[in-house]
């Protein structure tokens, strides 16, 4: 389900742990999250290197904008989650 | 008729050669989120200024192409800034960017699926709803090739287009940085999307990353750097293709050069634009 993949991208993105349990063994803790065997599949099949360096490039961009101060718009949006 | 058209994104670092060129900028593209909280002076700076020049407003943290629901809370607050401001246009982007109580802080690419066509057309009617207006809506670059996708990206885009009836923004960086990272060609690309529905073009650079275990590279979209020459060759490529006026919008995030150097990146843009209109006439 489109919602289900969503929601592990962006745990994938965004939770260190959780990014290398599943690159350890990627149909495993894609079938645990609660994707069908066809998502675990296709989940499974990223390059593990195109997910560290992407996790990378995003951590790095929230770093940015935190750093950045209200001069930023991420950071706005991220502080304004956090209220 | 109008004619093409060549801008700069609003930052406030560039605000003072921002003014001090206005007769060399044709239009400012506004990042719409940094003015959702900002106190009533600066709305009304920004209100001013849309008098004196044409302004577009961006939006980056909506997510519309997500399976979410677009926040009804997000677009009223939006629909508040187009109505005091009055912008030309507004836009924003064909990612998700939180799914699952999940804030991804940055635009992340959906699984291109007939599922988040769907999702994506929803979440435009709500937006046109709200806002008043349908945004143009821009590609984005990506790292990771979204699994589970059952569309290519052109299809995905057309269909959305098609679905929703929004217009394109055309982000040219991100479509090099996609070609060049997932090797395709980006004039087939274009070939592959409705180009009569592009009516803004974002022209930036990006810079080379070496992946963790220092095995791979890959071209990042930073708007860090200066525009390259292959940005140029499709801007000349779509002013070639298509026959409505194209606005382009040179968008520079940091590490800023002086202004006279951004000037010459708008100029180079026009250059580029011009070689394009004289091929299609040829």
């Amino acid at each position: 389900m489109q919602a289900d993949v969503e929601r592990f991208l962006a745990r994938l993105l965004t939770d260190r742990g959780f990014r290398e349990r599943f690159l350890a063994a990627p149909a495993d803790v894609a079938r645990s999250e609660g994707l069908t065997p066809e998502e675990a599949e296709a989940v499974a099949r990223m390059p593990a290197r195109a997910i560290r360096t992407a996790a990378r490039s995003y951590q790095h961009k929230r770093e940015s904008s935190a750093a950045a101060g209200a001069r930023n718009w991420w950071a706005n949006w991220l502080g304004f989650k956090r209220r | 008729m109008q004619s093409d058209r060549v801008g700069l994104g609003w930052r406030p670092e560039l605000a003072a050669g921002i003014f001090d060129a206005l007769d060399r900028i044709d239009v400012l593209e506004v990042i719409a989120d940094n003015y959702l909280d900002a106190p009533r002076r600066q709305r009304q700076a920004l209100r001013t200024m849309a008098r004196r020049v044409p302004v577009h407003l961006h939006g980056i943290a909506l997510g519309l192409a997500g399976a979410e629901e677009v926040s009804s809370k997000q677009l009223d607050r939006l629909a508040r800034l187009v109505n005091e401001v009055e912008p030309e246009s507004w836009s924003e982007h064909l990612a998700f960017v939180r799914a699952g109580g999940i804030e991804i802080g940055h635009l992340a690419a959906p699984p291109r699926t007939e599922a988040s066509v769907a999702g994506a057309a929803k979440n435009l009617r709500k937006a046109r709803a709200v806002v008043g207006s349908l945004p143009h809506m821009e590609n984005i670059a990506t790292l990771i090739e979204p699994p589970c996708s059952t569309l290519s990206e052109p299809a995905w885009i057309a269909d959305i287009v098609a679905s929703s009836g929004c217009g394109l923004l055309l982000d040219l960086h991100n479509l090099h940085a996609n070609a060049t990272n997932f090797g395709f060609d980006p004039l087939d690309f274009l070939s592959k999307i409705p180009l009569a529905q592009v009516a803004c073009i974002h022209i930036a650079g990006g810079e080379w990353i070496t992946a963790p275990d220092g095995e791979e590279r890959y071209l990042l979209d930073d708007h860090l750097h200066d525009v390259t020459e292959p940005i140029y060759d499709l801007l000349t490529e779509m002013a070639a293709r298509v026959s409505q006026p194209l606005t382009v919008v040179l968008e520079r995030d940091g590490a800023y050069p002086p202004m006279p150097a951004l000037l010459e990146e708008l100029d180079r843009a026009r250059a580029a634009l011009a070689a394009g209109r004289r091929r299609q006439q040829a």
